[in-house]
């Protein structure tokens, strides 16, 4: 008896156990529980979505130039940026064989742009050129306030087994590292006249078809560009250097730009890209033209004086082969490559009219978290000028004498403007970032890269610190601070952008 | 023969007694972290992903949804690797954004993260696992399930740990990291996990900072029960909570519209960098 009640006793507690075992599978999500939920985009076939942002923002710019340059620009501080922006994005996706994107900026800037200046053009001297001369004077009131629309992307993506199709305005971005200086990412332009503290907007998009193929953890892509689109260049600092005209190559199928490039990862550890472009130079050449009676002589040696100078600036092609290397070291941080070639027309530096060509390179480590949580990319490298051409003494009489005609100009100004004053220099480009506050609400960034002289006694920079807060979904406010000199110009700015992301 | 009889009862009852011996604090801690380890998982999953951060005062600061896959592969720990890929759907400002890793069990995990602002793909360098997921409370190594042969065990008692209003016995067990680089790595010196009894699911989980110092409190908010591929029943966690003991910051992540093995229509080959730029769900 004493033994029945006991196993009695057993079963129950056994029992009871098991009841309690059971309870936390009764808590488990049913399977119907879940019919509630909303389909999420993706289990539609065809789908479509307008997003984008309204942003307010204001630049305060210190104008370097002041008096002693424009005369349209005499006060020391302007508001070049006063107005606002919105941004619409539609996306689309139709299955999984087809994307579609479109970002068109609409910005509004009560500081306004000026646009019209005045033009010149004398078909029997085959002269035409615009006054962007430092004696250019104006009615202030010529300023355009009209808002502005850019069309920064527009493209479709077709997507096959392996194959990716992108045709359209896109921005294309090569290259391990990335900030002020990636020597490899040559595809798209540089804006620099950008006064927006989001990294994207220093770049422009260019129309091009874009062909990927992905294999084994590789991506081969080609792309053929139609239409050259250079850097954007601050138009001030045209004004000071004199220039009259920038002319860009046709829109004719011969002046089309190219590219390949082979990238991907060996190994979990190795990332490698092997690129080549065949395009034409982002930043100009000048060709300068002086006009003026035939030489006369002068103790027998005859002197040319020029009655006119024209200062063109134009474009000229360029083979850019370009290599990335990325390798894992350890847990803590990876050291990156990155470096071109830029083959000019003049490869044996003869015509100062023409840049020389150059090898740049940047090497240095990358960490997600450094110490203290900082994310790091730190960069140091060279660039170098092949057959380098060494400035002319302008300041010598019998060499000033010797040089002067037509085709052989005071170069100094020239070669300081392609940036090859020197046969090579130091550059040093970095990228620091840390969250703080409560959700990380708080991104302060700093993005800089200086640029010496092989005796580093003269330094170029560009430093650009920016503070971000995330007061909540989609709401943002940031400020930023430029300063930069560079071969050069001169930008101080403070920008700030408020904006709601929708 | 006498003797020989004597013999063999004496090695039998040494036997025996090995046999009873109770399992050691930390073979039992050990024991079951790895039956928690080693808990049958779903081959592919595809869901949507929720992750809510609320600030000190408890109001909602950020709210970010993004699109999750996952497929698992391998039969023994050399081979095995868990593969994620996340793209985010909310809010605007990270819309487009997406995540790659690749979790394995004898290796360092491999991450890659494609930003729109920057339109690059960009193999995460190491050293984040204690960074913040997202702004979330949730660090990066939290979010994945821990190396097993990263820590020590040992089971320090039983606790009952409410779930749903509900309580449950729990075993508690102590993990404390093998080296100071992994306690380094992690900012984590101690973790206690409360495991159900059953189920062995993880209910609650206290982390301890570097200086042992309680910083954290993770607990579960849901599960839910389904049958993998092979045929075994799979308690997969699908709401959890963290608490960050010392700002009084809390985050949830929590998954919904689960779709598994087969219904999940998640195709193998999409977890590659071409995928972070291009639709997969």
């Amino acid at each position: 008896m004493k033994y029945i009640r006991l196993a009695v006793f057993v079963a129950l507690a056994l029992l009871f156990t098991g009841v309690s075992y059971g309870q936390i599978e009764d808590l488990a999500d049913r399977p119907a529980d879940k019919s509630a939920d909303v389909k999420g985009d993706g289990d539609k076939d065809v789908t479509f979505a307008l997003h984008g942002y309204a942003q307010g923002n204001f630049v305060v710019s210190r104008n370097d130039m002041g008096a002693k340059g424009n005369k349209w620009l005499n006060g020391r501080y302007e508001y070049p940026r006063v107005g606002a922006t919105l941004q619409l994005e539609l996306e689309g996706n139709a299955y999984d064989v087809a994307h579609f994107f479109s970002a068109v900026q609409i910005e509004y800037n009560a500081a306004g742009e000026k646009t019209n200046f005045p033009k010149f053009y004398y078909p029997n001297a085959f002269l035409q050129y615009s006054l962007f001369t430092y004696t250019a004077d104006f009615d202030r009131t010529d300023i355009s306030r009209y808002p502005t629309i850019n069309v920064r992307e527009t493209y479709v993506d077709l997507y096959g087994k392996g194959v990716t199709f992108r045709v359209g305005q896109q921005i294309i971005s090569w290259g391990e590292i990335e900030g002020v200086e990636a020597p490899s990412d040559v595809v798209i332009p540089w804006d620099f006249t950008t006064m927006s503290n989001y990294f994207e907007y220093s770049r422009i998009g260019v129309v091009a078809a874009n062909l990927s193929f992905h294999f084994a953890k590789q991506q081969l892509q080609f792309i053929w560009m139609p239409i050259f689109q250079p850097a954007k260049l601050p138009l001030d600092s045209l004004y000071k250097r004199g220039v009259t005209s920038i002319k860009r190559p046709n829109f004719e199928a011969r002046n089309g730009e190219y590219a390949v490039r082979l990238s991907g990862a060996l190994g979990n550890r190795l990332r490698y890209g092997m690129g080549f472009l065949y395009g034409f130079d982002d930043m100009p050449d000048a060709k300068v033209k002086m006009a003026g009676p035939p030489p006369s002589p002068i103790m027998g040696i005859p002197i040319f004086i020029p009655s006119i100078v024209i200062t063109e600036m134009y474009y000229n092609r360029t083979y850019v082969p370009t290599f990335d290397l990325g390798i894992q070291m350890g847990e803590v941080l990876s050291w990156k490559v990155s470096a071109n070639a830029n083959f000019t027309r003049d490869f044996w530096g003869k015509d100062d009219l023409i840049k020389n060509p150059t090898v740049t390179y940047l090497t240095g480590p990358e960490s997600s978290n450094i110490f203290w949580k900082i994310y790091m990319g730190l960069y140091v490298g060279q660039q170098w000028v092949l057959n380098y051409t060494k400035p002319s003494n302008d300041s010598d009489p019998m060499e000033l004498v010797m040089r002067l005609n037509s085709f052989k100009i005071p170069n100094s100004k020239m070669l300081k403007g392609y940036g090859q004053s020197y046969p090579y220099r130091w550059m040093i480009s970095g990228n620091l970032q840390r969250s703080f506050t409560e959700s990380d609400a708080l991104e302060v960034q700093v993005r800089f890269a200086l640029y010496a002289d092989p005796q580093v006694k003269k330094v170029d920079y560009v430093i650009y610190p920016y503070l971000m807060y995330k007061f909540t979904n989609g709401v943002s406010t940031c400020v930023g601070f430029v300063f930069a000199k560079r071969q050069g110009d001169e930008r101080n700015m403070i920008v700030s952008e408020t904006r709601y992301s929708f | 023969m006498k003797l020989i009889k004597s013999l063999l009862a004496i090695v039998l009852v040494m036997a025996f007694s090995l046999i009873a011996l109770p399992e050691t604090p930390a073979e039992m801690g050990a024991r079951l972290m790895k039956m928690n380890d080693n808990r049958p998982v779903f081959e592919k999953i595809k869901c949507k992903g929720t992750l809510v951060i609320y600030n000190s005062a408890g109001a909602i600061k950020f709210k970010k949804s993004l699109i999750f896959g996952t497929y698992t592969s391998g039969a023994t720990e050399a081979d095995f690797i868990e593969r994620y890929i996340a793209y985010f759907t909310s809010p605007a400002d990270d819309m487009g954004n997406s995540y790659l890793m690749f979790h394995y069990k004898t290796q360092p995990d491999v991450k890659y993260l494609y930003l729109k602002g920057i339109r690059k793909v960009k193999k995460v360098s190491g050293a984040d696992k204690k960074l913040s997921f997202f702004g979330s409370d949730f660090s990066t190594a939290e979010t994945g399930k821990p190396n097993y042969k990263e820590w020590n065990y040992r089971y320090i008692g039983d606790q009952k740990i409410n779930f749903k209003g509900r309580d449950f016995d729990c075993y508690m067990i102590e993990s404390l990291p093998k080296t100071k680089t992994i306690a380094s790595e992690q900012g984590c010196g101690k973790r206690i996990s409360f495991l159900e009894k059953k189920l062995l699911l993880t209910l609650r989980l206290d982390l301890y900072d570097e200086n042992l110092i309680k910083a954290k409190e993770l607990s579960l908010i849901s599960f839910t029960t389904k049958t993998n591929a092979r045929g075994q029943k799979v308690n997969y966690e699908t709401g959890l909570e963290m608490k960050n003991v010392k700002t009084g910051s809390k985050s949830q992540l929590l998954f919904s519209d689960l779709k598994i093995e087969g219904e999940s229509n998640l195709r193998t080959d999409i977890f590659s960098e071409q995928y972070l730029t291009q639709k997969w769900w």
